[in-house]
Order: structure tokens, then sequence, then C-alpha cells
């Protein structure tokens, strides 16, 4: 496509920088934004809203015009492959409907808006680096540089004690987890005498496949990997180290929540599977069964605790957290099969979950209903179609059919029946049908039960509400819900495009 | 996609824009809703003619618009298959629509419903003709589902009644036993061919055993029982009736009802294969037809026979397609959908005069105030009688001759008896309505119906009258025949002509069975020669078995309904209530306490979720030092 390539061929600064281009179009917007804030005073100007959003489609049109290119940058510590194409255009989404849906709500706060906008390209560029890294101290530089401005964004509510405990927590425990991080790839590197991941790959398979290894190479791989895991399986939130997820996620702005429900979900298991499918290797030591207990636990413990939550915030944590478990499966299932379905799932779960918070947005900026389910009661006359999309939404979360979600959960669930995990498919399937009970629940509330309060319907239909909603609801977030509509019901009814896009993407994890 | 693929997707693609701009913006839209429902099913109407002269003067085609789901070794098209039984089927299916659409604008004039039942009736038409092109069992198993949906909502789209919405829970309850049948019977032909495309499970029945295609013919059938409403799940039918009128006609008598006989038809190769399964569709439908015709006898509601009349029609053609004269059923098929709709059509007309009316005792003398809905009647009535020239003489003919050529003297007579009390309930209605005494209520102003309502019903009379001549010559030789033939050659013949009497000596039978079921009514109720009351005690047993149904509903309320009630309120009073509420209670609210009492420890919070982190992690390294 870009026929220059061939003249820096030889280039290898030129190579380097082409191979981070689209995350460097993201940096270079964020300062620009982060720079222009200086300049004009701030609560009354769009311009940073509308320059992250350019730098996001800008980005989006450099990923799609390096689509089929595969390079190599930085002495081999970055890639760019066909892998980083879907999961970029993934994470590139997820930071777009979080940026449309932030317009009104960070200005509701009186907050400096630059530095929120600039943060989130920080973030999504952190995210994109980590799936491009395939190297261990990269790895680890580009999660804390997605982490970084993740607690900053988490803890943007100056003043706001709920804002910044959250902070705090996803602060100290995501130092923890960093920890394990590094410290796994010191063990790895100990084993190996390797930092990128492909050379361990060749050191596992190629190099002493023969006579097999050393156990005591065995014992620091193994220790090595079951850290990294860990340092990982915190930001997938996976069950034993999900602790911080309900309460950051309750506690941060409504679109850093979906940030990170959405965007750095999708960076961590995208760079799981990349680390997974080259270094994770049964011969040393059975990581499926390892990854089996984790999602079994995972999608249960997510589902128990959303069961009889209240706060929908919370509610769609422990659900992120549960969805996470499904996703772990796909991976489980392994093969390119498997790793096709969990990237399909990741990209249907970036819309389905975007959808519902921008909808918990729109009441949010309302001011009809708080974060407790109950004031949810009755909303579906009112606002007949932001709720059906809500209900949209949620039926997706629970899988039914003609959504994204049921045909991800077809996908990985497939996935593992092919690779005779019938087991925990079945317990994968009690998990969804208990699951489906929070959803709908939640979807009774708006339609089934009346809230009884006599001044709301009448607010409902006054003028004086309706100019309110003209005023709250921006054409940004409705462009959000309708995004997020589209691509939730097209993936259900026409998954085969998307699902050929992402065997494509993983075709190239074994082009090595 | 080249032009041929562009005409067939925007046969349904009309009907579902339709369905989407009316079912989002309909109440902007007010009176023109019912303008553009019609428009997109005329539209509709016009491609599938255009369609139709494409396959009739060229070949049939497969037209795939995306890969659905490909998923290792499953994998299932969005694709359709046209076919001349399909082109049949669609020109039927939008053309009644769009009649019935266009009567609907004064049928539903002022309901408060108005743009929902429009929107409703464009999804339920795009339904139906996904269904009909289906090329896989995926597919139609899809639209078979969105059918029976879509009639549930009709039926009971005056949900504030209570007798709609039983009807409406009724129909869905009753076709889930059906379609678990027939859901059952999809999953078997994956299982055992590897596949769901039609023309690669055709080609495989001939190489599979015997038990097992009837298996599979049976299981499907059992949908087919379900959704044309026959013995023994024909119960919801006439209760279906309580939907809107057109609903009643279009849906319930027209089209989404023939749907099992089109399945049969579609999958004649399964059928033709496994004879025992073939005759256990002709002898069902047969004793339906019979069934219903003897319930209906002794009727009052006007809908409610011409209900029993359509489960009666519909044992016909599940008659001929279960002895393999699948043109024959087709046949039948498609005149019943123009007469039957007429009659639905001209019943409501009398509903809509008579200001919700349907008691025959109540009616009478109607011919004078509505000419048109009375003559128009009489066109449907002489047609479902068999009476020649009209369509159904023809196609019912067609098919009891081959009853009784093929040698199923059985299922002849019973036909026969059939066609005799078929023209008597038609016209006692006819005579007790329009004619006789006037028994009205002085209240009600009688007045012929508007123009957009009259003007289908007379087209679908013209086509009552004319539609049959498709089939001259009679019978194995007709228009009709050797149009589709072609698509059933590749069935096994199981039942070969025995008999080659010819076609005016076999007719003339039922024609005069046919008149003497509407002399006997004309003797009842226009000349009264007999004491209707005197021959009610007289066959007291007989009578009452018709007017009460066979019993059936009370049959099923005595062994079904009522110990599964009994049985859901142990289930809810005992298991749900203290294992599952307890269980789930329990565990939730347990997670519940548990966080929030970590909630109120705010100091010790973070520890505590490190102290989980460090659990996870010492537990993970535990595990691999076990090992």
């Amino acid at each position: 496509m870009l026929n220059t390539l061939q003249i820096y061929n030889n280039y290898l600064v030129e190579r380097s920088l082409l191979s981070v281009m689209p995350e460097l179009v993201i940096v270079i917007f964020a300062f620009i934004v982060l720079f222009l804030g200086l300049f004009r005073k701030l609560p009354d100007n769009d311009n940073s809203y509308y320059l992250s959003l350019i730098g996001i489609v800008f980005s989006i049109l450099y990923v799609l015009m390096l689509s089929n290119q595969n390079i190599n940058g930085f002495f081999g510590s970055v890639v760019f492959d066909g892998m980083d194409v879907f999961v970029f255009i993934a994470i590139l989404f997820a930071g777009l409907l979080t940026i449309l849906m932030s317009k009104k709500y960070i200005e509701m706060f009186n907050l400096p808006l630059a530095e929120y906008y600039s943060l989130i390209l920080f973030t999504v560029a952190g995210m994109m680096l980590l799936v491009s890294s395939v190297n261990l101290i990269m790895i680890f530089l580009s999660i804390e540089f997605m982490s970084i401005s993740a607690y900053i964004l988490t803890g943007y509510i100056k003043g706001n004690t709920r804002s910044t405990e959250a902070a705090l927590k996803y602060f100290i425990l995501g130092s923890f987890a960093s920890a394990f991080l590094i410290f796994g790839s010191v063990f790895i590197y100990a084993a190996t005498g390797h930092l990128n991941i492909y050379n361990i790959h060749n050191f596992l398979y190629t190099g002493s496949s023969n006579s097999g290894l050393s156990a005591s190479i065995r014992d620091y791989l193994s220790i090595g990997l079951i850290l990294f895991l860990i340092g990982l399986a915190f930001k997938m939130s996976l069950f034993p180290f999900h602790a911080w997820t309900p309460d950051s996620y309750d506690g941060a702005p409504t679109t850093v929540t979906n940030l990170m429900a959405t965007g750095i979900k999708v960076a961590a298991f995208a760079i799981f599977i990349r680390v997974f499918s080259s270094i994770f290797d049964s011969s040393v030591f059975n990581f499926y069964n390892i990854l089996w207990i984790l999602s079994v636990l995972t999608m249960t413990f997510g589902n128990l605790a959303a069961l009889l939550q209240t706060n929908i915030k919370r509610l769609l944590a422990y659900s992120s957290i549960a969805q996470a478990g499904y996703m772990l499966i796909g991976i489980i299932g392994g093969g390119h099969y498997g790793y096709t379905a969990t990237l399909f799932y990741l990209l249907s779960y970036v819309f389905m979950t975007a959808g519902a918070f921008a909808i918990v947005i729109v009441f949010e900026n309302l001011n009809i209903a708080s974060f407790d389910i109950k004031s949810y009661s009755g909303i579906g006359y009112k606002y007949p179609l932001i709720s059906a999309s809500m209900s949209f939404f949620l039926l997706a979360l629970a899988g039914i059919p003609v959504t994204s979600g049921f045909m991800g959960k077809f996908y990985v669930f497939s996935a593992a029946i092919k690779s005779n995990y019938d087991w925990l498919i079945f317990i994968a399937l009690l998990n969804s049908a208990l699951a489906a009970f929070y959803y709908i629940k939640i979807i009774v509330r708006m339609y089934m039960i009346s809230n009884g309060d006599a001044d709301q319907v009448e607010l409902g239909e006054s003028s004086a509400n309706m100019t309110a909603i003209a005023a709250n609801i921006t054409p940004s977030l409705i462009i959000t819900i309708i995004i997020s509509l589209i691509f939730t019901l097209l993936l259900g009814i026409y998954p085969q495009m998307f699902i050929h896009f992402a065997s494509q993407s993983v075709t190239s994890l074994w082009k090595i | 996609m080249d032009t041929k693929d562009l005409l067939v997707w925007s046969i349904p693609f009309f009907p579902m824009l339709g369905a989407i701009l009316l079912g989002v913006f309909g109440k902007y839209l007010k009176n023109y809703a019912g303008y553009i429902g019609s428009i997109s099913i005329v539209i509709s109407f016009l491609f599938s003619v255009a369609l139709f002269i494409t396959v009739a003067s060229t070949h049939g085609f497969t037209a795939i618009l995306y890969p659905w789901i490909y998923a290792s070794t499953f994998k299932t098209n969005i694709s359709t298959y046209i076919d001349r039984l399909s082109v049949i089927m669609l020109v039927m299916v939008t053309g009644v629509s769009a009649l019935v659409h266009i009567y609907s604008i004064g049928y539903m004039k002022g309901d408060k419903g108005f743009a929902r039942y429009f929107s409703y009736m464009n999804l339920f038409v795009f339904s139906m003709i996904m269904l009909v092109l289906a090329n896989n069992f995926l597919l139609l198993y899809v639209f078979w589902e969105a059918v029976g949906f879509c009639s549930y909502i009709l039926i009971g789209f005056w949900y504030e009644k209570k007798s709609a919405s039983d009807a409406a829970k009724k129909a869905f309850i009753v076709n889930r036993v059906g379609d678990f049948g027939f859901g059952l019977g999809v999953m078997l032909i994956f299982v055992s061919t590897g596949t769901l495309n039609y023309t690669s499970v055709f080609g495989m029945m001939p190489s599979l055993p015997g038990y097992l295609v009837t298996i599979i013919a049976l299981l499907l059938f059992a949908g087919a029982v379900g959704k044309s409403a026959q013995f023994p799940l024909h119960i919801w039918l006439p209760d279906a009736m309580e939907g809107p009128t057109p609903v009643s006609s279009l849906i319930h008598a027209a089209t989404m009802v023939t749907a099992g006989v089109y399945l049969v038809a579609r999958c004649h190769v399964i059928f033709s294969y496994s004879p025992f399964a073939s005759h256990v569709v002709a002898y069902i439908g047969g004793f339906t037809a019979f069934l219903a015709a003897f319930i209906a006898l002794t009727q009052y509601d006007i809908k409610r026979i011409i209900a029993y009349s359509t489960i009666s029609q519909l044992g016909y053609m599940f008659m001929a397609v279960g002895i393999g004269s699948y043109a024959a059923g087709i046949f039948h098929l498609i005149s019943h959908a123009v007469f039957k709709g007429l009659l639905f059509l001209t019943a409501g007309s009398v509903m809509h005069a008579m200001s919700g009316e349907l008691d025959l005792r109540k009616m009478g003398k109607l011919y004078s105030k509505m000419k048109i809905t009375a003559v128009t009647f009489i066109v449907g009535a002489l047609a479902l009688s068999g009476i020649p020239p009209f369509s159904g003489f023809f196609s019912k003919d067609a098919i009891l001759a081959d009853t009784f050529n093929k040698g199923y003297y059985i299922l002849w007579i019973m036909g026969e008896v059939t066609a005799f009390m078929t023209a008597f309930y038609i016209f006692r209605i006819i005579f007790r309505v329009f004619f006789g005494e006037s028994h009205v209520d002085p209240s009600v102003h009688v007045h012929e119906s508007s123009k957009v309502m009259t003007i289908p019903m007379i087209i679908l009379a013209s086509l009552a009258a004319v539609v049959g001549f498709i089939g001259i010559p009679p019978f194995d030789h007709s228009l009709f025949y050797l149009f589709l033939h072609r698509d059933f050659q590749n069935s096994f013949v199981f039942s070969p002509f025995v008999n080659y009497y010819p076609w005016f000596l076999l007719s003339s039978i039922s024609v005069l069975a046919g008149a003497l079921g509407i002399y006997t009514a004309y003797l009842f109720y226009i000349k009264q020669a007999f004491d209707t009351e005197k021959i009610k005690r007289i066959f007291k047993p007989v009578y009452e078995l018709s007017f009460n149904k066979v019993y059936i509903d009370e049959i099923y309320d005595q062994l079904i309904v009522t110990p599964l009630k009994n049985f859901s309120v142990y289930l809810w009073r005992v298991v749900d209530t203290f294992v599952i509420d307890g269980a789930v209670n329990g565990l939730a609210q347990g997670f519940a306490s548990f966080s929030g009492r970590v909630r109120r420890v705010q100091n010790g919070m973070v520890m505590s979720y490190a102290l989980t982190l460090m659990i996870g992690v010492i537990a993970l390294l535990a595990y691999y030092f076990i090992k």
C-alpha cells in the first residue's frame, strides 16, 4: 500500500518510527491538546475535544494505511503486525467512544478539559504500545505508561473522595501487580537469557527441545511465567486479582470507567494472547489448568457478586469481571480458532459495554437517576428510545441471539468445545444463565416497575424537561449510542466479516 | 451480487424497512403509517412477480447474501434457494399480504395502535418471505420462530383484552411443543449429515439408514403440526381469532399456517424416503380434515367456524403431500390462501358492520344491506365447497382424485365426507347471516364497508373465481402441475398410481357431495324443512361432541394443564422457594454482606485487597510446586 516503505527498508530509525506511527500520532495530538490548553480559558472551549477526536481518527487512518505491513522497530522491541491492526481498531474505537461520551459529562464537573483529553489520549497510546510490544521490558514500560495515565484519570474529579480513593487503591494495587510483572520478567530472563518473546520462543522450541530443558530452567521459567501471568491478570481483572475493579470502576468518572472496562481490558487480553501464544509452553508447565481454574473462579465470582448489586456502575464492574472469565475461555480453547474467538469477543465487548456506559452517562447527565438501580424504575416509558437501547446492550451482555454478545459467546464456547473442555463450557453456560438474571433485572425495572413518583411523571412531559433533555443529551452522546448499537447489531447478524478480520490478525502471531 | 441477487434481496428488504420505519417513527406518521406499510408490501409483491417471471422463463438459483456463521465444521450462509416452489409461494405471500394490508387501512382505522399494527404486519411479511426463501435449516428455523413470534404479538394485539392475551399465550405455548420437535429435527439433521444446507442434506437422504430418515421426518413434521394447527395441536388456532380479523386472514389462513405444508413440500426428499412418515402425515391430515369439519358444523362464532375450516383444509393439504402428490398440495395451498383470505376479510367486513358481533344467532338478512360483502362471501364459499368453476374445485379434486387413484380409499372417503360437511357449514353461515329472518339487534346500524376494504375483497373474489383455471386440464396434465412438477422430480416414488379413473368421474362425486351439503344447509336454514331442535335432541351425543369441540381442550386440561399446574405450584412453593431461592439468595446475600463488611473497614480495605492478591499469588505458586 505504501510504496515508500521499500525506500525505508534500510533505515532503522525511519522504520522504527513507522512501526509506532499510530501511537505516535496519538501522542503528538495529546501534546498539542496539552499545549493549547495553556493558552485558552478552559471551561468554554471545545478545542481539546475536537482535537482528540481528530487524533483518534488520524490514528485509525494510519492503522488502515499500514494494515498490510509487518514492521519491526526499535531493535525488535516493538512490532506492527496484523494482530496490532485488529486490536488497535478495537482500542481506538474504545478511545473514540470514550471521548465522544465525555463532552458534556466532564464539563459538568468543571474540571480542566485539556489535561483530561490529553490523558485519555496518553492512556490510549499506552494501550496500543502495550499491544505492539514484543519485549518484556517494553511490555512493562508500556503497562506503566498506560496505567499511570489511568491512575490520574481515575482520581480526576478533584475533591471527590470516592474518586480519589478509587485512584489511590488502583495505584497501590497496580504497583503491586507491576512488581510481580517485572519480577516475573526477571525470572524469565534468568531462565532463558532473552527478553524478546520471539527469542524466548526460539530458545524454548528449537534451541534445547531435543535435549529438554534442565530442571532449574524449568523452575525459573515456570515461576517467571506465573508471576508474569499475575501481573497481566491484574489488568484483565481475573479473580483473585480483581479486587481493585469494583471500587475503581465505581469511584472513577463514568467515562474513565468505560475506558478502563473496554480499552485496558482489550489491551491486556491482546498482550496476554501475544505472550501466551509464543512462550507459554505446555512442555514446561501446564498453564491451561491454571487458566481453567482462573476462568471458572472469575466468571462465577463476577456473576455471583453482581447478582444482588444495586449500584449500576458496580454491577457493570462485576459484569466486566465475569466477561473476562468468558474471554479467557477462548484462550483456553487455544489455537488459531480460540484466539480468533477471543479477539471477536473483545471487539463485541467494547461496543456493548461502551453503549451501556453511555446510557448510564445519559441518565447521570439528566440527573434523573443516580447509580442506584432503583432509580431506573419506570424509565422505559419516559425515555423509550434510550431505554430500548439500554435493553439491547444489556441483552447483548447477557448473550441473547441477534446481538454481538451471543455470537461472541458462541465462538469462544465452540472453541473450547473443540478442545474438549466440556466441563468448562457447562459451568460457563450455568454462569450465563445466572448472569442473564441481573441484566434482565434492570430491563424489568425500566419497563415493569413504576416509579410511583408523580412529580417525575409530570416532569417527563413538561416542556422544561424537554429542553433539559436537549441540553444534556448531546449529539456526541447520541452518536456514541448509535455507533455502539450499529456495531452490536452488525457483529451479531454479520459476524463473518469480523471473524475473518480477527482470523487474519491471529495468523500474524505465528509469522515470526 | 448481480441483478438477480439484487432482485431476490429487495423482496424481503422493503417489508423489513417498513417494519423498522413504522416501529421507530410510527408515532409521528399518524395515518400515513398504513400507506407506508402497504406500499412496502406492494413493492415487494412487484419484485416477487418479476422474480417469478425470471424463474419461470429460466431456472432456479441460489443467492448468497453473506456468510453467516463459520465455526469450524459448522457453516451457514444467509442465502436463499430460488426455485419454482419458492417463487410461487412468494407471489402468493406478498400478493395476499398486499391486499390484506390495504384492507387493514380501513379495518384498523382509528385504532390507537395503528402504526404498531402495520409495523408488526410488515415484520411478519418479512419473516414469512425469509422463511420461504431460506436455503438451510438454521435460517428456516430462525424465521420459523420469527413468524411464530409475530403471530403471538398480533394475536395479542389488543393485549388489554384478557381473552386476547390468553389466546396469544396459548398459541405460543402450543407451538412450543411442535417447535421443540422441529428444533430436535434440525439438530438431528446436522448430527447425521454434518450440514444444514438443503441441497446437501437432500442429496444425502438416500444413503442414510431408513429409521434415521423416519425420525428426522417425524420431528420436522412435529413442527409442521404445531404451526399448521393439525391434530393434536390444532387447539390454538380457533382461539387465535381473538386477534384483528386481517391478522386472521393473513397469518392464520393464508400464509403462516401453511408454512407446515410448505415445509413438507420443501423437504419432500426426506419425506418421500420415509413412506412411514409420509403416511403419518397423510393420515393425520385426513383425520384433522374430518375432525375440524365435524366441529365446525355446530359452532356459532363466524370466525371460529372459518378457523376450523382452515384447520380442515390444511388437513387436505397434508393428505396430499403425505401421499406424494406435492404439486396438488401446493395447488390447494395457493387456491386456499385466496379463498380463505377472502372469507376472513368478508367476515371482518360483517363484523365491522355489526359493531364486532360474530354470533350467527344474532344475524340474518344482511344481503340487502351489504351486497358486495355478501356476493364476495358467496364466491369464497362456493370455492371452499368445491363447486366448479371456482378455484377450490380444481385444487381439492386434484387431491381427492390422487387419494383414490393411489389407492388410499379410507382417506378418500374421509375427504368426500369432509367435502359434504364443508359445504354444509359454510352455507350455514351464508343462509343464517345474509338470508333468512333478521335477528339483528335493532340498535346496530348495518352498513357496507368503505371502498378501501371492499376493493381488496373484490380482487380476491375475482381471483378465487378464476385462479382455479391454472389447474386446467384437471390433474396430472394441468398447467400448474407441469410448471411445478420439475421441482419434485428428485423425490422417491413410494406411492405409484394403482387406478386410472378419469377426472370427470371422480370429481362428479365430490361436486355431488358439495352440492348435497349446500342443499342440506338450504333445507335446514331457508326451507326449515326440519325442526333443528328436534334433530339436536335425537343426535344429542353427536351434537354435544361437535359443539364441545370433541372435548379436546378439556382433555388437555385434565391430562396436561392441571397436573402441570399442580407440579409447577409444587416447584414454586417447595423447590423454588426453599432450594433455588435459598441457594441463590443465600449465596448472593453472603457475597453482598461480605463485600458490605469489607467496605465498612475503610483503612483495612487496600490491605485486604492486597491480601487477596497475595493469596492468589501463593496459591498459584503452590499449585506449581505441589505438582
